[in-house]
């Protein structure tokens, strides 16, 4: 997939070369209690 | 002002002169000389292969090169409230219309270039989202150092340095035969701005500062990890291969901003290390 998007708006993780990880779509980020962590809207740079 | 007429306008002034021929014939005469002195500043243009990925290496090294003094180490480690209230009337020139010259790029633009661009601008518009729209955040650090939050209401204390970088993206965005060169300065902004922001967090939290006024840079540290591996690869990179002929427009862009940020940065740091104001000098205390 070229433009790093899901059509299905799961989660979809886009691998930038010597670069970070592009998350997009739903998604919920924990910390290591398993307690959400408030990420901004729109893709986050992993 | 001329390009402000496509904007905001001016409270007195009739919305109609935005289209006068005679202003138009102006802006097109001023254009000229303000393009030629903006090739002349960003210099040799390198050859780039019209691929994605060697496009956004070539912007990425563009920025990692970027020479210029560090505004940013000076408020981090070394910024006075006074100063930063400058260093905010400076950038409110900009970032109280944040995205909008951008804007004009996205209906020139097709395919993945146009998606890339939408997807960059929707995020800088907070996602619909008014509290979290950049230029909102932005305002709100203004009001938080007791500034006005008005756009242009510090217009006279801008310097032309400052001016030419903002009146810089109108042209790139206004003009269709230069789209390259739009999607390579907001490449070059995007890839210069996450770890500027982080240290302007630091040297407003060094002054005592807090979200919400802190929340702007904080915002952008995140969103410009991410806007910068998008415009370089899908916005440039798409559009170096939909259109290869618009390579070395591309790198214009980015060039030229990385070129005119250094000369303002120069001004703002020599003026602040020197124990002087970095505004326009006669404009009167506004700090």
């Amino acid at each position: 997939m070229i433009d790093g998007h899901s059509a299905s708006g799961a989660a979809m993780i886009t691998v930038c070369p010597q670069g970070p990880l592009l998350l997009r779509g739903d998604f919920e980020i924990v910390d290591a209690e398993g307690q959400s962590i408030d990420a901004r809207q729109g893709p986050v740079a992993l | 002002m001329l390009y402000e007429l496509h904007h905001r306008g001016f409270a007195e002034v009739d919305d109609r002169w935005e289209w006068d021929p005679g202003l138009i014939s102006l802006r097109a005469r001023i254009e000229e000389d303000f393009e030629q002195a903006l090739r002349d500043v960003a210099g040799p243009l390198p050859s780039v292969e019209p691929m994605s990925s060697e496009v956004a290496q070539a912007l990425f090294e563009l920025a990692a090169d970027d020479a210029g003094p560090s505004v940013s180490k000076f408020i981090q480690r070394q910024v006075d409230a006074a100063q930063a209230r400058e260093f905010l009337i400076l950038k409110s020139i900009y970032q109280l219309k944040e995205a909008d010259p951008h804007t004009w790029a996205i209906p020139k633009l097709e395919g993945r270039a146009k998606a890339a661009m939408v997807e960059i601008q929707a995020d800088e518009y907070g996602n619909g989202h008014l509290p979290r729209m950049h230029s909102e955040l932005f305002r709100q650090t203004m009001r938080g150092l007791g500034l006005r939050d008005d756009f242009g209401a510090y217009i006279d204390s801008i310097p032309a340095v400052t001016l030419a970088a903002v009146n810089m993206i109108s042209l790139f965005g206004m003009h269709r035969r230069l789209r390259g060169a739009i999607t390579g300065h907001l490449a070059l902004y995007e890839m210069t701005s996450s770890i500027p922001q982080a240290a302007y967090a630091r040297g407003f939290r060094r002054l005592g500062y807090e979200s919400p006024v802190t929340d702007y840079f904080d915002e952008h540290v995140e969103a410009d990890a991410v806007h910068e591996q998008i415009a370089g690869r899908d916005l440039d990179g798409g559009l170096a291969e939909d259109e290869p002929d618009l390579v070395p427009d591309i790198i214009l862009g980015a060039q030229a901003a990385a070129a005119v940020d250094a000369l303002a940065g120069a001004k703002y740091s020599d003026a602040w290390e020197a124990g002087r104001s970095a505004l326009h000098a006669g404009a009167g205390a506004v700090v």
